[in-house]
C-alpha cells in the first residue's frame, strides 16, 4: 500500500469519523510519520487542555467514584491477561463495535488487493471489488466486497499473514472453508468461493446485513425465554447440518452467532476455522488465541473433539443469551479453561428466574463435562427446542424452584442496613451539620457512588449527596408512589458502579440483587425489605420537611471573638456592595 | 416556570426549577468538586470543607432566583466564588470561636484570605478540572475499553506510546489515534457543556 502524504486534513477525519477503517492508508502513514504523530495530538487539542486533562484525571477525588478507577484498573488487568471478550471474532456484519480504532489493521498489507476499479473501493481481489473493513480479529480481516460479476454484497475474509505462513494452516483454512462451502443450509453462512493460490488465502461468503449476538446483547442484554428458543433452534439447526457431514464447528460462540437484520434468521458462521487457527497461533506464541470462554472441556485439555464439543458450545450460547455473560468466567484465558474443566456453572434460572426450568435443564445437560452426558445431536435438541417453544407459547412454562444464594441474601440486608443507618444518622445529627439528609429519595441507592454514607457510629459523614429540596417537591416526593429500583437518571451519575450484567464478576459479594434494580419482585421477604425502607424513607423526608422550617443556619448570630466578627462583617459588606443588589445572596 | 425542552437555557437560569434533577445533578457533580478543593487548597480540614461545600449549595439553593444573567455582571462562576469566598470567612471565623484561639492567630488567619476581588484562587482551574472529569465520565462509556485504555495510560499516566502499544496488542498508529480521538471527544464534550452554563 502507497503510504498517504502528510495531509492535515485527513488527521482531522480520523478524529472526527467514527470509523478508521475508511482511512487505513492514513493509518499506515501515521505509523511511521513522527510529524503526523504529534499533529494528530495537537489537531485533537492545544497543550493546555491536554494538561488540564491530565492534571484533572489524574487526581482522584473524594467526590469522584471510586470504582471507576477500581474499574479501570479491572479493565487493564483484563486486557493485559488475555481477556477481551471479542478477541477472536471475526464478524462478517456491519459491527456497532467496528467504530473503534483499526486493530492490528495495518499488519494486514493489502497488497495482494489490485487497483480498484472505483476510486471509493479499497481495491479489487478477483471479481470483487473490496469496499471497506468490516472486521478484524486474531484469524484475519473481513472486508465488505462486490461481487461485480453477480451485483451483489459479499463479505471477503482473509486469513492473517502470521497464519498464511504457516503452510499448515493454509492447508487447513483451504481445507476448511471447502468442507464448509459444502455445508448447504438456511442457518449456516453460505460460503460462496474459496482461494488458496494467492499470497494470502481468502474465502468469500455471503454478506450478512447485521449483527452478531453478541453485539445484539452488549447492546440490549439477556433475551427472554421465547427469543432464545427460537435462536436456538436456529442455532441447532445449522450445527445439525454441518455434524451431518461431519463438520466440527469448534468455535460456536455468540461471535459466530449472525442475526440477520430484516428478517428473523440466524446464520452460524466461521465454520471449521478454529481449527485453522488453532495449530497456528498455539504454535506461533504457545497461547491459545481468543476467548476461551465457550471452549468445551475436551477442548481445553487439548483432547480430541467431535460434534459433542459444538453441543457444549450450544450450551454457553444459550446460557449467554439467558444471562447476558458466560458460563464460565474468570481473569485471564488459563484461568477461564481451569474453571470450564473444574466447576460447575451457577444455573441458569438462579441467574435469572424467568427461563423456563426445562430451558435451564437442557443448558444444564449440554454443559455436562462429560461430553457422553450430553444430549445426543444437535438435531435432537432442535427437537426439545421446538417443543419447549410450543409449550412455552401455548401454557403456563414450568419453573424450578428458586434457589437463591446466601450472597443475594446479605447483599439485600447491607442495603436494607446501610440505608437503616443512614436515616438513624439523620436522625441522631443537629441539623446544623447537617443541612441536607443524603436519604433524599432519589439518592437511596446504598450500593451507589461516593463516600461511604454513615460510619460505623451511625452518624452520616462525608459529602452529602445534595438534591434541592423545597418543601414543595418534598412534599411531591412524599406523595409519589415511591419505589427503591426507581434508578436516577444515568447521565450524570455514570453507571459505573452498577456494572452492566455482562461485567459483572459473578463472585462479587455484595453485588445489588437484580430485585433491586430491576422490577421484578416476587420473594415476600424482599417486599417486606421494600416496605420498611420506604418506611424510612418517609420518616428521612419528614425530618427534611421540619429542617427546612428552621430559620437558615448563617443568619443564627455566631459568638465570635467580636473583632475578628466585626472583621467579617465588614469584608462582607463590602462584598456585597460590590456584588449588587440582583446577585447578592441573602443570608 | 417551564422551559421548551428544546431550548436548552444556561445551567443558572434551569437551576430555578427546583424540580430540574438533572441540571442540580449537574450543577452539583461538577461544581461540588470544584469548591471542596478550593476550600482543601486554603486549608480547611477535611469535614469542614466537606460542611463548607453544602453551605455554599445551600446558599445557591436560596439565591439563585436572584441571579440574574446580565452581560456586563459578573459570570455565575465569579457569583459562585463569591458565595463560597463569603462562607469560607464565616467558616474560618466560626471555627475559631470553637478552637478559642487567640486574637493575633485570627488576624493572621484572616489576613492570608486572598482578597475576593483580586484573583479567583485557584477557583477556575479547578473548575475546568472538574468539567474534564465530567466528560470523562461521558465519554468513558461510549469508547471500548482499550481506547480508553490506550488514552489513560499514554496521556494520563505519561507512559510511552510503544510500551503501550505493545501492552494493548495495538500499533503505535492505533494508539495515538486512541488518545486523540478521546481528547477530541473530551473537548466536545466540554464544549458543549460549557455551551449550556
Amino acid at each position: 500500500m502507497k503510504p498517504a502524504q502528510c495531509n492535515d486534513r485527513r488527521l482531522l477525519q480520523i478524529l472526527d469519523d467514527t470509523s478508521a477503517d475508511r482511512h487505513l492508508d492514513t493509518v499506515a502513514h501515521l505509523e511511521d510519520c513522527e510529524r503526523c504523530q504529534s499533529r494528530l495530538v495537537e489537531l485533537a487539542a492545544d497543550g493546555d487542555s491536554w494538561t488540564v486533562a491530565r492534571d484533572a484525571l489524574r487526581d482522584s477525588d473524594v467526590y469522584q467514584n471510586r470504582s471507576d478507577d477500581q474499574n479501570l484498573e479491572d479493565v487493564v488487568t483484563r486486557s493485559l491477561s488475555g481477556y477481551p471478550d471479542n478477541g477472536s471474532v471475526i464478524i462478517a456484519v456491519d459491527s456497532e463495535l467496528a467504530e473503534d480504532i483499526p486493530v492490528q489493521a495495518d499488519r494486514v498489507s493489502l497488497d495482494f488487493l489490485s487497483p480498484a476499479s472505483h476510486p471509493e473501493m479499497l481495491g479489487r481481489v478477483g471479481q470483487y471489488d473490496v469496499e471497506r473493513l468490516i472486521g478484524t480479529g486474531g484469524m484475519g480481516i473481513v472486508f465488505k466486497a462486490f461481487d461485480s460479476e453477480l451485483h451483489r454484497p459479499v463479505a471477503v475474509k482473509v486469513l492473517a499473514p502470521h497464519l498464511a505462513h504457516s503452510g499448515g494452516a493454509r492447508q487447513r483454512f483451504a481445507r476448511e472453508a471447502q468442507s464448509a462451502a459444502a455445508v448447504v443450509h438456511e442457518n449456516v453462512v453460505p460460503i460462496h468461493y474459496v482461494d488458496t493460490k494467492g499470497d494470502l488465502p481468502f474465502l468469500v461468503m455471503q454478506y450478512v446485513a447485521g449483527e452478531s449476538l453478541q453485539a445484539r446483547i452488549d447492546r440490549e442484554g439477556p433475551l427472554g425465554a421465547d427469543e432464545i428458543l427460537q435462536i436456538g433452534i436456529q442455532i441447532a439447526r445449522g450445527l445439525s447440518a454441518a455434524h451431518d457431514q461431519g463438520l466440527v464447528h469448534r468455535d460456536v460462540k455468540p461471535g459466530n452467532i449472525l442475526l440477520e437484520s430484516a428478517i428473523n434468521r440466524v446464520l452460524i458462521t466461521d465454520f471449521g476455522l478454529a481449527r485453522a487457527a488453532d495449530d497456528a497461533s498455539v504454535t506461533r506464541s504457545g497461547i491459545i488465541a481468543g476467548t476461551p470462554h465457550y471452549m468445551s472441556p475436551e477442548q481445553a485439555k487439548g483432547l480430541p473433539v467431535d460434534t459433542r464439543s459444538d453441543l457444549f458450545g450450544l450450551g454457553g450460547v444459550l446460557y449467554f443469551m439467558a444471562t447476558g455473560r458466560p458460563p464460565f468466567r474468570a481473569d485471564g484465558a488459563i484461568a477461564v479453561l481451569n474453571k470450564i474443566c473444574s466447576t460447575e456453572h451457577r444455573p441458569v434460572d438462579e441467574v435469572n428466574e424467568q427461563i423456563p426450568a426445562d430451558l435451564a435443564e437442557l443448558t444444564d445437560d449440554l454443559l455436562a463435562k462429560d461430553p457422553a452426558e450430553r444430549p445426543a445431536s444437535a438435531e435432537a435438541i432442535a427437537d426439545a427446542l421446538s417443543g419447549q417453544l410450543k409449550s412455552f407459547r401455548s401454557g403456563r412454562p414450568r419453573f424450578r424452584k428458586r434457589r437463591k444464594s446466601m450472597k443475594w441474601r446479605l447483599g439485600i440486608l447491607a442495603c436494607a442496613t446501610l440505608v437503616l443507618a443512614s436515616a438513624v444518622g439523620v436522625w441522631l445529627l443537629p441539623p446544623s451539620i447537617f443541612p441536607f439528609a443524603n436519604g433524599s429519595p432519589r439518592n437511596v441507592q446504598p450500593m451507589t457512588a461516593g463516600p461511604p454514607a454513615a460510619h460505623s457510629d451511625g452518624i452520616a459523614a462525608g459529602p452529602i449527596q445534595f438534591a434541592p429540596l423545597t418543601n414543595a417537591n418534598v412534599r411531591a416526593n412524599a406523595a409519589s408512589n415511591f419505589t427503591p429500583a426507581k434508578r436516577p437518571e444515568p447521565t450524570v451519575a455514570p453507571p459505573i458502579e452498577a456494572p452492566s450484567w455482562n461485567q459483572t464478576p459473578a463472585d462479587l459479594p455484595f453485588a445489588p440483587p437484580p430485585e433491586f434494580v430491576s422490577d421484578v419482585v416476587s420473594d415476600p421477604m424482599d417486599w417486606e425489605i421494600r416496605r420498611q425502607i420506604k418506611h424510612l424513607e418517609v420518616e428521612i423526608i419528614n425530618f427534611e420537611e421540619k429542617w427546612m422550617l428552621l430559620p437558615p443556619v448563617s443568619t443564627i448570630p455566631p459568638e465570635t471573638d467580636p473583632l475578628s466578627s466585626d472583621i467579617d462583617e465588614l469584608k462582607m459588606q463590602i462584598e456585597i456592595l460590590e456584588q449588587g443588589p440582583s446577585q447578592t445572596p441573602v443570608y | 416556570m417551564t422551559i421548551a425542552p428544546k431550548t436548552r437555557n444556561s445551567l443558572i437560569l434551569r437551576l430555578r426549577n427546583r424540580d430540574d434533577v438533572q441540571s442540580w445533578r449537574e450543577f452539583v457533580t461538577i461544581y461540588q468538586p470544584v469548591i471542596y478543593r478550593v476550600a482543601k487548597a486554603r486549608g480547611l480540614q477535611d469535614a469542614d470543607a466537606h460542611e463548607l461545600v453544602q453551605r455554599v449549595l445551600v446558599a445557591v439553593a436560596r439565591a439563585v432566583d436572584r441571579f440574574q444573567p446580565d452581560k456586563n455582571r459578573a459570570k455565575f462562576r465569579t457569583w459562585l466564588y463569591r458565595i463560597t469566598h463569603n462562607e469560607f470567612c464565616k467558616e474560618i471565623t466560626s471555627s475559631q470561636r470553637h478552637r478559642g484561639t487567640g486574637d493575633s492567630g485570627v488576624r493572621a488567619i484572616l489576613e492570608s484570605i486572598p482578597d475576593a476581588s483580586d484573583s479567583d484562587d485557584g477557583f477556575s482551574t479547578e473548575y475546568r478540572r472538574s468539567v474534564f472529569r465530567w466528560a470523562a465520565d461521558q465519554v468513558r462509556p461510549n469508547v471500548k475499553p482499550s481506547t480508553w485504555i490506550a488514552f489513560w495510560r499514554t496521556s494520563v499516566e505519561g507512559e510511552s506510546t510503544d510500551s503501550v502499544a505493545k501492552d494493548l496488542g495495538l500499533t503505535n498508529g492505533a494508539v495515538y489515534i486512541a488518545r486523540s480521538r478521546v481528547m477530541a471527544r473530551l473537548q466536545r464534550a466540554v464544549a458543549k457543556f460549557e455551551e449550556q452554563s
